[in-house]
């Protein structure tokens, strides 16, 4: 990523998007910007369209209307392969329909974007941005998964697959994250450390990040965006939502805030 | 661990002995068993102008040959269906495109006026047919189930049936309707039965380089296949034009049953038993899993010529009463395994 992307344009704007499913609509013209460098959580009750626009960005979902700019450029515009390279989407339930080991997650992750048919890229050789084994290596020793390579992922307990799934997303260095809920499945040891993770790595691979845990996501996250019926309802930082107020209001409940070693906490009141 | 062509080096060496050692001996094995010796003795070029080599070369030579290829596009197609529908009991038989292929061909055989076009050009329209049969059927199913918003692959699986059911039928019918004494039903009987044609030595090598360039855009595919089992929502992400591709996977996979169904009839089992044992021994992955999948598909089915054509002498079995006296016992296993 360039200096000059990072400093003021996002990496990814969303303005006026909108989705109807089934008649309804999901989601009712939200704007966000994701900035490179950011870890930015993703609020709101069940419902809100939370994972929708994860799935919009992801090019998951097709059928929305509005704009939607990946490093400046629209993305209907980008070429799937390129897309698919720039943006990696991790979804909330995911299940192979074959025995994969995590080393093949990671080597089919590690080719993702390359089997676009009818347009150049086809996938018969790996790309070559920069060493992919010592990548997979490094992410493999980062997310304790080096002494799992072999096994097969329906062997696996719910908090490795949950860091096999991240490591294939994360495989190719792409700059942009969206992981719906990477964390639920998690035990509270591995959730903090996958949320450190995805933090230490945000200056390579920026993460749109939703949550259900607003203590993690205050704590984690660069900003917060608040999202309910369709519509973004607020987005900043940790302290600014806190205060606004607006969470007591989109989720229809009261919060104690108390001050932590690491920043405010909030506690249903 | 080396691999050549995605597949350990052990393994491939084990399967291209397994493949010499198939036509071997199915070159033994007919109405009357040879000896390895004699099998050796027809392929050491000597001048010796046995009438049995003759025998041999002209009739069981391309035979076993035609077996082996047949075996090879089932088991592939069979991998290729199952990675389509993302579920390994998908198999040519069970989900319609072999019913529609022989429905295809069927008609080719039987419809007066095609069947005078068949009888002129006899390499082109009844592959042509096939392909057609088998294309629409599978393409029918997909649809359907689309329209149905079936989202889980049993139910996927379950319109495969009802259509291979409703094609069976229509040929049944179609063959009572329009046989009569200029055409032999015997013909037409055999080949539901399966059974392998012997082909000339010209048509074998027309077959087998229509085969290879098949099972070389099926390697093309592979990839795609391995993404598109990991999820639609995660397929789309990794830029897999989905519909699109399985549009092309279903074309590519639909004539390579074509393919078999026009020279080996309707052989059920070997495209759901072969996909699985290679599955077991090599993994899921798409590109090794094919090729295997092919070499495994054409040592069974060439075994398996050779006793249809020894067992019960001077009749040949039907291939098809074969494989499904082996494949429906695996299927049973199959459904085991997969409930736990």
């Amino acid at each position: 990523m360039t200096e000059s992307t990072t400093a003021h344009s996002p990496l990814a704007r969303l303005s006026d998007l909108r989705l109807i499913k089934n008649g309804r609509p999901v989601l009712d013209g939200i704007a966000l910007d994701v900035f490179g460098g950011e870890l930015l959580a993703l609020i709101g009750p069940n419902g809100a369209g939370k994972s929708s626009a994860l799935k919009c960005l992801g090019g998951v979902e097709e059928a929305w209307s509005g704009r939607i700019e990946l490093e400046g450029c629209p993305l209907a515009a980008l070429p799937k392969g390129e897309r698919a390279r720039r943006a990696t989407y991790l979804p909330q339930f995911f299940a192979p329909h074959w025995e994969l080991s995590v080393a093949d997650l990671l080597d089919i992750g590690q080719r993702r974007g390359l089997m676009s048919l009818g347009s150049s890229e086809i996938g018969w050789c790996a790309p070559s941005t920069g060493d992919p084994r010592a990548r997979q290596s490094r992410l493999l020793r980062d997310l304790e998964l080096t002494g799992l390579v072999d096994r097969r992922f329906a062997s696996l307990s719910g908090g490795e697959r949950a860091r096999a799934l991240l490591a294939q997303a994360l495989v190719t260095g792409p700059s942009l994250l969206l992981a719906d809920e990477p964390i639920a499945s998690l035990d509270p040891a591995h959730q903090l450390r996958t949320m450190q993770y995805l933090r230490r790595c945000r200056h390579e691979t920026a993460s749109l990040v939703v949550l259900h845990d607003l203590n993690l996501a205050l704590r984690f996250a660069d900003r917060i965006a608040v999202m309910a019926d369709g519509r973004m309802v607020a987005c900043g930082r940790s302290d600014e939502i806190v205060a606004s107020g607006v969470l007591t209001e989109v989720f229809s409940m009261r919060f104690e805030v108390h001050v932590t070693s690491w920043g405010q906490a909030l506690l249903p009141g | 661990m080396t691999r050549i062509l995605g597949i350990p080096t052990g393994w491939l060496a084990t399967l291209v002995a397994a493949v010499f050692l198939s036509i071997g001996i199915a070159m033994m094995l007919g109405p009357e068993l040879l000896g390895p010796g004699r099998v050796l003795a027809f392929l050491r070029p000597t001048a010796n102008d046995h009438p049995l080599d003759r025998l041999l070369f002209d009739w069981r030579l391309p035979r076993v040959l035609t077996a082996f290829l047949v075996g090879g596009l089932l088991g592939a197609a069979g991998a290729i269906f199952q990675g389509i529908f993302r579920n390994p009991l998908a198999d040519p038989f069970l989900i319609g495109a072999a019913p529609g292929a022989a429905l295809g061909a069927t008609l080719a055989l039987l419809v007066p006026g095609l069947a005078a076009f068949q009888a002129i050009s006899p390499l082109l329209l009844l592959p042509t047919l096939s392909f057609l049969g088998a294309f629409g059927a599978t393409l029918a199913v997909l649809l359907l189930a689309r329209l149905a918003q079936v989202r889980d692959t049993a139910g996927l699986l379950l319109a495969g049936v009802a259509m291979a059911a409703f094609l069976g039928a229509a040929r049944s019918y179609l063959m009572l309707a329009l046989a009569d004494e200029t055409i032999s039903l015997q013909v037409v009987l055999s080949w539901t039965l399966g059974g392998i044609q012997t082909p000339f030595w010209h048509e074998l090598g027309l077959v087998a380089l229509a085969a290879l360039l098949l099972l070389l855009m099926a390697r093309w595919l592979a990839f795609g296949l391995d993404v598109l089992g990991l999820g639609d929502d995660v397929a789309r992400n990794m830029g897999l034009p989905i519909e699109r591709f399985v549009m092309i996977a279903t074309l590519l996979a639909s004539a390579i049953v074509a393919l078999a169904v026009t020279w080996g009839g309707t052989i059920g089992f070997v495209g759901l038993v072969v996909p699985h044992l290679a599955r077991w021994t090599l993994g899921p992955r798409h590109a090794p899993l094919i090729l295997a999948s092919a070499l495994l598909g054409g040592v069974l089915l060439a075994l398996l010529d050779g006793l249809a054509r020894s067992l019960l002498p001077p009749a040949e079995i039907p291939l098809g009463v074969l494989t499904a006296l082996i494949g429906a016992p695996f299927f049973m296993l199959l459904l085991a395994r997969c409930r736990r």
